[in-house]
């Protein structure tokens, strides 16, 4: 994937997280479309790190923006990419169910994680409160990977129906 | 140098973990962001932010005019009762002004300033939420320009929001009540002298508990904050959900719901 699409597809991601989803919400929940960007391209691209790197900067803008501590959704997408990226040698990228599986145990980990480090900086939300969220955020987060997936599929590869390579 | 020229990425992701590590507890010492270029990154994202947020804003009240007629058509009979009860209201508070110069002139003659005196209000939209699902840190479209400093009081028209966590030209961020590691002071609305302290719980609302162990606080009864602490006197906190007594530690706990549904904020005033 070039860089400028990438780049502008993230930045987008940014403005709309921030703007137009929060009306959207159902149970006050929006998908995480930096994270779904970032481990769809960590998992569908080899040798790549356009997701990663693009993981860890928008990440870090989501930190200045709008959390309390700088570093912690960053440092979340990193673990969460190069954990994306080391899985995709053992899965069948193809498979449209791999990179779901990947996105629901990735997007479940990641808030446990944020949780986790925010919790030990003291603040008060429990994990019940925060596990009761998770299907809601794991079901938007799949769906935006779906359409990100149909759309890259094409592109990452070709014939992906043709099972039969020359 | 050979094993980590041969290991490249595994030492470039380290190095970053590491430098990211660090970012966070230096952040967290420091008691919030402090990143270098967090001003100008903010400003940037506010201005990118600010026609988005407006056109949702628009969208997503044209949206709800559309599906949700009947129950606005409710909410108009609603609020004319209600101007109706506030018409009578200030019947009874005219009679009660002769009450409050009199106090006035005795606070002049005593030299008393309360909390909120001589605070100015601005009021400036919300640009942005945060992206996490539970959190509630938003940014708003003014700033410093204004006035705005860092622990400035943010309310709407409903009650307390919270406080300004950051700030700078053209932006703040807001940090709701029920996020903020720190302590309201409380006082029953019904009755001034029940007083207590509340913060966050771990359901996302408010719990906490009275000074004094008998205190007759009841479900429904209003809270406003009392002063003590950055808050001003007099904003209204939320109502009591519960309140429990516990004999082992002899204190009177309540957990409150909060009168701000901070999901839904698009306005708010910042007193300065």
């Amino acid at each position: 994937m070039k860089y400028r699409y990438a780049i502008i597809a993230f930045v987008l991601a940014f403005i709309i997280q921030g703007t137009l989803l929060n009306t959207i919400g159902i149970f006050h929940t929006t998908p995480n479309l930096i994270l779904c960007l970032a481990l769809s391209l960590a998992f569908l691209y080899e040798d790549e790190y356009g997701g990663v790197i693009l993981g860890v900067i928008f990440g870090l803008f989501t930190d200045i923006c709008y959390a309390q501590y700088v570093g912690i959704a960053s440092l979340g997408y990193l673990l969460l990419c190069i954990g994306a990226t080391l899985i995709k040698e053992i899965l069948n990228k193809e498979n449209i169910a791999s990179i779901l599986i990947v996105t629901a145990v990735g997007t479940f980990l990641y808030n446990v994680y944020y949780w986790a480090v925010m919790h030990l900086f003291g603040s008060s939300y429990g994990i019940l409160f925060v596990l009761k969220q998770q299907p809601v955020a794991i079901a938007y987060n799949l769906a935006v990977v779906f359409i990100i997936y149909r759309v890259l599929i094409k592109r990452v590869v070709k014939y992906h129906y043709d099972r039969y390579y020359k | 140098m050979n094993w980590i020229r041969e290991h490249k990425v595994p030492v470039i992701v380290l190095s970053v973990a590491l430098v990211l590590l660090v970012l966070i507890l230096i952040s967290f010492i420091r008691g919030g962001t402090f990143f270098p270029f967090s001003g100008a990154v903010q400003k940037a994202v506010s201005v990118a932010e600010n026609p988005v947020a407006v056109a949702s804003d628009t969208v997503s009240s044209a949206a709800k005019g559309i599906f949700r007629f009947n129950a606005i058509v409710k909410e108009n009979e609603k609020l004319k009762k209600e101007v109706s009860e506030l018409k009578n209201q200030v019947n009874s508070l005219t009679l009660k002004k002769y009450e409050q110069q009199e106090l006035e002139e005795l606070s002049n003659v005593l030299n008393y300033q309360a909390v909120a005196d001589g605070k100015k209000v601005v009021s400036g939209n919300v640009t942005s939420l945060d992206g996490s699902n539970w959190y509630n840190i938003f940014t708003i479209d003014i700033g410093t320009e204004k006035g705005i400093y860092k622990d400035a009081i943010v309310v709407d028209g409903s009650g307390l929001i919270g406080r300004v966590s950051d700030t700078g030209n053209g932006w703040s961020k807001v940090t709701a009540l029920i996020d903020d590691s720190g302590k309201v002071s409380f006082q029953v609305f019904r009755d001034p002298a029940l007083m207590g302290i509340l913060k966050g719980n771990e359901d996302g609302a408010l719990s906490g508990f009275m000074f004094d162990g008998s205190a007759a606080v009841i479900e429904g009864d209003v809270l406003v904050t009392s002063g003590i602490g950055i808050y001003p006197q007099g904003i209204e906190i939320g109502k009591v959900n519960s309140v429990v007594y516990n004999k082992d530690t002899q204190l009177k706990t309540v957990t409150v719901k909060p009168v701000v549904d901070f999901a839904g904020i698009r306005k708010v005033s910042v007193l300065i």
